[in-house]
């Protein structure tokens, strides 16, 4: 086990980032190739491409991923010839192998750790040994991928497919491969199996539109605040009041920043091969209530979450305490998918609560997307905020103690010198958020600056390009949902 | 149509981007240049260096000697000198100033004289940041430069900032409010160092020597934890010796003073003490032929300090003079010298 023994974080500083040099060169040989090639030719060339991109991060753990391939396309191929009961047996196989996988890469040694802290805490001397094993990077995210196709096949939802080429292009294609969305394998499996419509110059605009307005919310937004929040979350203890604040604000633009960064460029890059990926995110933070805030955040995995949990669980189909229990342990399990740890778990937790308690308020589901906020909503868009900025404080501090630091910091009103220059570059590049934010939930479209007058777009594209000018060839931050 | 708006946002993006780098062009000579260098006290002594040329006299050392010494005192009273520059960087350990010396000291500046200045807090084998400071000046890219080893990345931005001013002033542009104070006149140390002309920093001049518990106690738990002088540090500055003398230039070592009964007193848990330290320095002066001068008669007088061993303004008054007095009386005659041979790639400043 010495070989694998390293820090948790150790693969995610090396590998293909998006906003690398390596990743255009491969984006841009594929684009070439893939307008040249017949379908099976690109799907081929893609399993080539992503394989090679994944082993970019370590070439080790592409035996998991074919693993995880060859158990799911298998036991989703033997599915419909079988007896009920062997349905569930073949169910349990795959349930067994990707989670075994799951659980033994990313939460054996928390739960060993766990384990062995509950028996001294009880009067045991006790010493569990950890493995300190490095976490595949994506792993959560493909493993749940390739279950939601057993599970919709298992459901009679879909039918298996006979092709292993277009599923093993399905489960690792690489713009969404290590870090989502989290895509349905009805959704995605059939562009791969199916001839795919010419790549026109539309596509390509958007596509590289998006790939534009990704890298530039990774670079700009969210990498430039990463030593704000790193100096304050890093002096929990003694920081002021002042800089624990800014550390919030600046943490809440730089997960949003990173994470739908990285999903805006993963639908670019998808988009100029001729594959649509789904949204995952919609302008959460402005969001009127919580439940809407899990509307459009992060959506391809809490609707994974709830079509393979809150619903099998019951959803809201039971009594009101049966629908809070089911929604907090979603919400539970949610926060370990994101990482083995108590912060993680905390963090579930608070969103369970957040969604139970809305839930004792407003019974009426809301329908339909959401819509830019008037201005009498805007106080709940901002308690909405601040509800979602609080729960980030434990999803980013190392431990429950340094995160109860943190708040007593605020609450205390710590005193401490106030961080102007942090001020100053966090506010300008919350409000450059906000209004990108406004201007795509106006435009009811993520492309909406490309509908924009001609000169106004000029403008648009003007502080895209000189935000990533500015902000570009600083050290490099890996996209955070990397580890999870 | 589409294509005539798609050319007219075009046009905006343009014409917005050149405002941006023509007020780029007007800021740029009013701000520092990119710090290519591991500190901004070394890229400033860098760029420094490759405009003076040929000196008569340098200095080398850490903040001690930097913060202590005015080269231009020590000139004037050396009747075949007429120029110094203090080329020693605050922070920097001694095996630092070895390869310091060979990059740029020795052949930029092809001194005269070298003189070596150091004390007890340079001298630990013990100190725990040695090696870290130690590779983040080989690191850096101000370094990789003069021996043609930057990476592709760095010579394309090197490029860039050549062509442009708005990538050239990109890193101040990430601090603005740091932008506007120093365009104010302000000093920001993280850009730029507090040095003179002739490479003195001023930093420490109007402090003056307070007995600080907690300062002592940072410092016996950190640079001097566990304080040791053994062959690490002594066996560096006889390669440095070495090293200048082979050039033909003169050498001398200044044993710095300082507030020695405290320090006497932080350092007594490690397996050496100042006497030690005294014994050492000694010795590397008979090994070596290199004169060693002393000033144990300013040892204590807390008037002259800014703290246990930086030198503030009446120290530095009081010192460099002595210095050059003692000098000029070893070394009467200028002496012969062939400059090392410079680096391979010449300039590390653009």
């Amino acid at each position: 086990m010495d070989s694998l023994s390293a820090s948790p974080l150790l693969p995610f500083h090396s590998g293909m980032a998006f906003n690398s040099i390596q990743y255009a060169v491969l984006l841009a040989v594929v684009f070439v190739l893939n307008r040249f090639l017949p379908r099976r030719g690109q799907n081929v060339m893609l399993l080539i491409a992503s394989y090679l991109f994944y082993a970019a991060w370590d070439w080790r753990f592409l035996s998991l991923l074919i693993v995880s391939t060859l158990v799911d396309f298998l036991v989703g191929g033997a599915m419909p010839a079988a007896s009920e009961k062997n349905r569930k047996r073949l169910l349990t196989t795959s349930m067994v192998v990707n989670l075994g996988i799951l659980g033994f890469f990313k939460y054996f040694d928390f739960f060993a750790d766990s384990f062995a802290n509950l028996l001294n805490d009880l009067g045991f001397n006790a010493s569990v040994p950890t493995l300190k094993i490095i976490l595949p990077v994506g792993i959560s995210f493909y493993t749940f991928q390739t279950m939601s196709y057993t599970i919709d096949i298992y459901r009679r939802q879909m039918e298996p497919t006979r092709d292993l080429l277009s599923f093993a292009v399905f489960v690792s294609f690489f713009p969404q491969l290590v870090a989502g969305p989290i895509e349905r394998a009805r959704h995605l499996l059939p562009q791969f199996e199916q001839d795919r419509p010419k790549v026109g110059r539309s596509e390509i605009g958007s596509g590289l539109y998006l790939i534009l307005i990704g890298l530039f919310k990774k670079v700009v937004l969210a990498d430039a605040v990463a030593p704000v929040v790193e100096e304050a979350f890093s002096n929990s203890g003694t920081a002021g009041w002042v800089q624990l604040l800014i550390g919030i604000y600046a943490f809440s633009l730089q997960i949003y920043g990173d994470f739908s960064g990285y999903s805006s460029i993963a639908r670019g890059s998808a988009r100029i091969l001729g594959i649509d990926l789904m949204v995952n995110f919609n302008q959460p933070y402005l969001s009127k209530n919580i439940t809407q805030f899990w509307r459009t955040w992060h959506i391809s995995l809490s609707t994974w979450l709830r079509d393979y949990l809150y619903i099998p669980l019951g959803g809201n189909r039971g009594s009101q305490w049966m629908t809070y229990r089911n929604l907090m342990i979603t919400m539970l399990l949610g926060g370990l998918w994101h990482g083995a740890a108590w912060v993680f778990v905390f963090w579930g937790f608070l969103h369970g609560l957040y969604l139970s308690a809305h839930r004792w308020f407003r019974r009426d589901a809301e329908k339909g997307d959401p819509v830019l906020p008037g201005w009498r909503d805007i106080p709940l868009v901002v308690v909405t905020f601040h509800l979602v900025a609080l729960a980030w404080i434990f999803f980013r501090s190392t431990s429950m103690s340094a995160a109860l630091a943190y708040l007593d910091g605020i609450f205390s009103l710590r005193e401490g010198s106030i961080p102007w220059d942090d001020i100053v570059l966090t506010v300008p590049l919350l409000a450059a958020s906000l209004i990108l934010d406004i201007a795509q939930r106006a435009g009811r479209s993520h492309e909406a600056i490309l509908h924009w007058p001609a000169v106004a777009r000029g403008v648009a594209y003007s502080i895209v390009l000189l935000g990533l000018i500015i902000f570009s060839g600083q050290p490099t931050v890996p996209f955070l949902y990397f580890q999870f | 149509m589409r294509t005539n708006r798609s050319f007219v946002a075009v046009g905006v993006m343009l014409v917005v981007l050149v405002g941006a780098e023509v007020g780029a062009r007007f800021l740029e000579p009013k701000l520092p240049a990119p710090q290519v260098w591991d500190t901004p006290f070394v890229q400033d002594k860098a760029i420094r260096i490759e405009e003076l040329g040929d000196v008569d006299i340098a200095v080398i050392g850490s903040s001690i000697a930097n913060a202590s010494i005015d080269v231009t005192m020590i000139s004037e009273a050396i009747d075949w000198a007429d120029s110094g520059y203090n080329a020693s960087n605050p922070g920097s350990a001694i095996r630092e100033w070895g390869a310091w010396d060979e990059d740029l000291v020795l052949p930029e500046l092809c001194p005269d004289l070298v003189v070596i200045s150091m004390g007890p807090r340079d001298t630990n084998d013990n100190e725990p940041t040695d090696e870290r400071e130690l590779s983040t000046y080989l690191d850096s890219e101000g370094r990789r430069r003069l021996y043609g080893e930057e990476t592709i990345g760095e010579s394309i931005e090197s490029f860039f900032q050549q062509q442009f001013a708005l990538v050239a002033i990109r890193e101040r542009l990430r601090e603005p409010r740091n932008m506007f104070r120093f365009l104010n006149g302000e000093s920001i140390s993280s850009w730029k160092a507090r040095l003179t002309p002739d490479g003195r920093f001023q930093g420490f001049d109007g402090g003056h020597y307070v007995d600080d518990l907690e300062r002592d106690r940072r410092l016996r738990e950190g640079e001097l934890r566990d304080y040791q002088v053994g062959p690490v540090q002594f066996d560096s500055l006889k390669d440095i010796i070495a090293d200048i003398q082979a050039t033909g230039a003169y050498v001398a070592i200044v044993d710095m003073p300082l507030m020695r009964d405290q320090l006497a007193k932080v350092v007594d848990d490690g397996t050496s003490d100042l006497d030690d330290y005294d014994r050492a320095i000694r010795q590397l002066g008979t090994e070596t032929g290199v004169p060693v001068l002393s000033y144990s008669d300013m040892n204590n007088h807390g008037v002259f300090y800014a703290d246990l061993y930086h030198m503030a303004l009446p120290g530095t008054l009081e010192i460099s003079p002595r210095i050059g007095q003692d000098l000029a009386e070893l070394f009467p005659e200028r002496p012969q010298v062939e400059c090392a041979i410079r680096p391979p790639y010449g300039s590390a400043n653009s």
